[in-house]
């Protein structure tokens, strides 16, 4: 074992705690049980601009700033005699020529073994910058609240505008539907009729994409979603559904499955949406080849409601967004339309406490509604 | 609501006569606590928080109310109602002397006797007339109150800022007695400062003692001189107590004068 070498003093010089005292970074005070100062180091009487002696005798709440004097009269000094001490109390030193220091004070009482107190013990520290930072905070705070307000009043004036423009988009597309069906009652070329048709299409395309509009302004405004609940069975509802959907895509095979025996306490035509807005999605996105499947089943208290399609699958990243508004799956498709259905689709599920989920790969591409079937 | 909810009054004591003590400007009856103990057995001591104050409920906080003066005078007469107070000895620190003198003046049964401990009158110079502040220096005051720096608010627990960990940290906050809400704390400073009683001073003729501190930066002596001079039947007292709060600071002073005059 080496021997450890002999233990020189730690310390060659003298520690100077007068120094300490007087030139260290921060103001020190010593008052007596009264409250007046009997000592303060040199540093503080620097920031005031005085002699230590000129302290002397003073309450500390003489060097301070009208405001804080009085804090510390009816606040400080009560709650120091209280608790025994204070820390981090921001205060101002009103010090020579109207000079303003902020500061930050900490201080405690010395109490004998009967808990009288002896001496109150304060240390100031500087905190102009701190104060500079806190001003600052607050000023940006200030600026974002306005800012966020205007945007609010903004966006309020936007999606009421956007539920006007809906409302009243309605009614002139109602007089060019009104207006078409009566021209398909009368005789027509075979040209005649296929514009017409597809007048009419284009027409309920745009009726459909108006309420979805409408629903999703209602939403954002506040009104949230509303539901006329009650006990409905569901299956000539849905099946409804699937033959409008058939009959506007002749082309595609559409498979249904229904399980329902007992009513689902629902928004039926909230429902026949979501089912409506699924098959349209899978009808647009699936591949034209494979048929799509809608299978509706009721067991015990839950309602499963799906729709599947075959196809390219959805990638990951898109998954995670495509139930947020204004969300379209395919750039580059032109029926996509605005974007709205999945978002309304699954903000009818979240209005039934129910949930729309979504899985994808390369065999299929599945929506799936749940929702408790007692409501 | 019960003004003894309300004002969280605390009666304690084995005498029959009663002391009422009403906390002034800042914190709340904690104010009393060296100094309500020498009386608990031989009067019945109650401790009361002015609404907005101490554990006092804050919903019965109301601006309109609380505006004056009078708001807390009749808080103080309800409570005395309340408890069927006769020939109470009333002990007021600060504005909350006023208060008292108030009440006094309104129901002249409730009361025998005041203690006025660092009471003001008014606290602005006007004419002849010495309150210590000068306006500008009140309404200096009253601003520092909006502004978060000058401390007034730290001791309210910071969950009024929002963020989901003050909770905690308000409960741990090192600064926990004289909690008080800013926004109450600002009006209840313009209540105070900006309050003038100088006109019902003669009104009220049943003994009291004015507690006049040494070196008292809110309340100075000319201030309790001229109380002194206008109330008719007061007694002055200097006190060797330096400061606002002889009640904190020199409780064993203040009980000997109490006891004296009582």
């Amino acid at each position: 074992m080496a021997v450890p070498a002999d233990h020189s003093p730690l310390h060659p010089l003298q520690e100077d705690f007068e120094d300490f005292f007087e030139n260290s970074r921060c103001g020190f005070l010593t008052m007596n049980s009264r409250g007046e100062i009997l000592r303060s180091n040199s540093r503080l009487a620097g920031w005031l601009g005085c002699a230590t002696e000129n302290l002397k005798g003073l309450r500390f709440s003489e060097l301070l700033t009208i405001g804080g004097k009085i804090y510390c009269e009816t606040h400080l000094f009560p709650l120091l005699r209280m608790q025994g001490f204070f820390e981090e109390v921001a205060l101002e030193l009103a010090c020579q020529g109207d000079e303003r220091l902020p500061v930050l004070v900490n201080a405690y009482e010395r109490r004998d073994a009967d808990s009288k107190p002896q001496f109150i013990r304060v240390t100031v520290f500087k905190a102009t910058h701190r104060r500079l930072y806190e001003e600052n905070l607050r000023y940006t705070r200030t600026i974002a609240e306005t800012r966020l307000a205007d945007e609010q009043a903004i966006s309020v004036l936007r999606e009421q505008f956007i539920a006007v423009l809906g409302h009243d988009l309605r009614n002139p597309l109602g007089a060019i539907m009104g207006g078409a069906e009566l021209l398909v009652s009368s005789p027509l070329s075979e040209r005649d009729t296929g514009l017409i048709n597809m007048m009419r299409e284009s027409a309920a395309r745009m009726a459909e994409l108006i309420d979805n509009i409408l629903d999703f302004a209602r939403g954002r405004m506040g009104g949230g979603m509303m539901l006329n609940r009650q006990p409905v069975l569901l299956e000539p509802v849905l099946r409804h559904v699937v033959d409008e959907l058939r009959t506007a895509w002749p082309k595609r095979a559409i498979e249904a499955e229904f399980r329902l025996l007992d009513p689902v306490d629902c928004d039926s035509a909230r429902l026949s949406q979501i089912l409506s807005n699924l098959l349209a999605n899978a009808l647009t996105h699936g591949s034209p080849e494979g048929p799509v499947r809608v299978r509706a089943f009721l067991e015990r208290d839950l309602f499963e409601l799906s729709v599947t399609n075959s196809g390219r699958p959805i990638p990951p990243e898109a998954l995670e967004k495509l139930f947020q508004p204004f969300t379209r799956q395919d750039a580059s498709s032109s029926q996509n339309g605005l974007g709205l259905g999945l978002y309304i689709a699954s903000e009818i599920a979240r209005a039934h406490k129910g949930e729309l989920t979504v899985s994808s790969n390369a065999e299929e591409t599945c929506f799936t509604f749940r929702m408790p079937a007692s409501g | 609501m019960s003004p003894l909810k309300r004002n969280n009054v605390i009666v304690r004591g084995k005498g029959s006569t009663p002391m009422m003590f009403a906390h002034g400007f800042g914190c709340d009856q904690n104010m009393w606590r060296f100094v309500a103990p020498a009386f608990a057995n031989s009067y019945q001591t109650i401790l009361f928080d002015h609404v907005g104050a101490g554990r006092s409920d804050l919903t019965a906080y109301s601006r309109e109310k609380y505006d004056t003066l009078e708001g807390y005078a009749e808080d103080i007469i309800e409570i005395a109602r309340e408890l069927r107070l006769k020939d109470a000895v009333f002990v007021g620190h600060s504005v909350g002397a006023m208060m008292g003198i108030m009440a006094a003046a309104k129901a002249p049964d409730i009361f025998k006797a005041l203690v006025l401990v660092a009471p003001s009158p008014s606290y602005i110079n006007q004419g002849d007339y010495i309150g210590g502040f000068t306006r500008a220096q009140v309404e200096e005051i009253v601003e520092s109150l909006d502004s978060n720096h000058m401390g007034w608010s730290m001791t309210v627990a910071p969950i009024l800022m929002g963020c989901p960990d003050c909770k905690k940290l308000g409960e741990e906050l090192v600064n926990s007695f004289c909690r008080t809400d800013p926004e109450i704390a600002r009006q209840f400073a313009r209540t105070t400062f900006l309050s003038d009683c100088r006109s019902i001073l003669a009104d009220v003729a049943i003994p009291a003692l004015i507690l006049q501190c040494s070196n008292d930066a809110i309340a100075p002596q000319v201030v309790g001189e001229y109380m002194h001079r206008q109330m008719p039947n007061s007694k002055l007292v200097l006190m060797e107590a330096s400061g606002h709060c002889p009640n904190l600071s020199a409780p064993e002073e203040t009980i000997a004068a109490m006891k004296a005059f009582l």
